[in-house]
């Protein structure tokens, strides 16, 4: 009888996960090491001068200085060329204290990120634009006081 | 090694973590909340299965804890709402369900019938096993462990743990007895 129960329990139709579980607990096996390289921290440093280089000039903010000047087929070149504008932006909000197995309480947060990015090419008028959504748990150890 | 168990467990660490909180979202959060340390474990037992189970377990259970939000909402369950079919159940060995020994051809309504409530017997007789049991169950059947790995996942003793199962499956034995002809000759 046991098997019997077991082959009506196999089929059974599951719940499944869902395909963001991938990216979550393997987004996190290929992120793991990144923060603690220092040639990617330098790359994400420039990759975020990169960001504001390309956002500020379409983002309304001022300048601190004047544009250095630019030769005039160089500013053609420029204004004709496809525009890629880039923005991330990320909320953090907190869950309270958890405790893994070894006792020690730790502070969990959850941060979601959003990527925009926006491409236009003005001469043939096409524009594209993306956002990825993403949501990581983070866990900081608390303080013991 | 930690993504390779993954990889091949993971329906059934899902379905373990959605056994103990009962919500989906939930569950997720316990799978990836119990990664998120793996990965930073320095040193994985020979046999990382039953450490990676009883990881997402206790992840689980933490959040049964502090959760007050999920206990306020309707449980829910770990099968699917739609019955499988029975080419579905023939496959996957369920041959011997009463009424879908006739034929291999496509349901009825009555068959269809039969099927529905046959499905929703096992899932509430499952549903409402003791969570030791439910859990049992979940890593031995939908999960392939061993007694050995559920164990060790647990903690306890192996014949606490086979004796657990196979009080389980009595107990889901006479829950579906007369419904879906468990133990009929």
């Amino acid at each position: 009888m046991s098997e019997e129960i077991e082959n009506l329990l196999r089929a059974m139709p599951l719940k499944k996960p869902s395909a963001a579980l991938d990216a979550r607990v393997l987004g996190r096996s290929a992120r793991r090491w990144w923060w603690l390289a220092p040639v990617a921290g330098g790359a994400l440093a420039a990759a975020a001068a990169l960001v504001l280089a390309v956002a500020l000039p379409h983002g309304g903010q001022p300048p601190a200085a004047p544009p250095a000047p630019v030769a005039p087929a160089e500013a053609t070149a420029q204004a004709a060329g496809p525009e890629r504008l880039e923005q991330n932006w990320s909320e953090v909000s907190y869950e309270g204290l958890v405790t893994p197995d070894e006792g020690t309480p730790l502070r969990k947060f959850r941060r979601r990120t959003y990527e925009y990015v926006r491409w236009f090419d003005p001469r043939q008028g096409i524009q594209v634009e993306t956002t990825v959504p993403r949501e990581e748990v983070i866990l900081v150890k608390a303080a013991v006081q | 090694m930690l993504e390779q168990v993954y990889r091949e467990h993971r329906q059934g660490l899902y379905t373990l973590a959605l056994a103990i909180t009962r919500r989906p979202d939930r569950a997720e959060d316990a799978v990836q909340d119990a990664f998120a340390r793996l990965w930073q474990s320095k040193n994985l037992p020979e046999d990382p299965v039953p450490y990676v189970f009883a990881s997402v377990r206790n992840a689980a259970v933490d959040d049964v804890r502090r959760s007050v939000r999920s206990a306020a909402l309707s449980p829910v369950s770990i099968y699917n709402g739609l019955p499988p079919s029975r080419r579905d159940a023939s496959a996957a060995g369920g041959g011997s369900r009463p009424g879908a020994a006739a034929g291999h051809g496509p349901a009825g309504p009555e068959q269809s019938v039969i099927d529905a409530e046959q499905h929703r017997a096992i899932r509430d007789a499952v549903d409402a096993l003791p969570q030791p049991e439910r859990e049992a169950v979940v890593m031995k059947v939908y999960a392939g462990l061993t007694f050995d790995q559920i164990a060790q996942a647990l903690g306890e003793p192996l014949p606490t743990v086979a004796s657990r199962y196979r009080r389980a499956l009595e107990t889901l034995g006479q829950r579906i007895k007369g419904i879906v002809g468990v133990g009929h000759e």
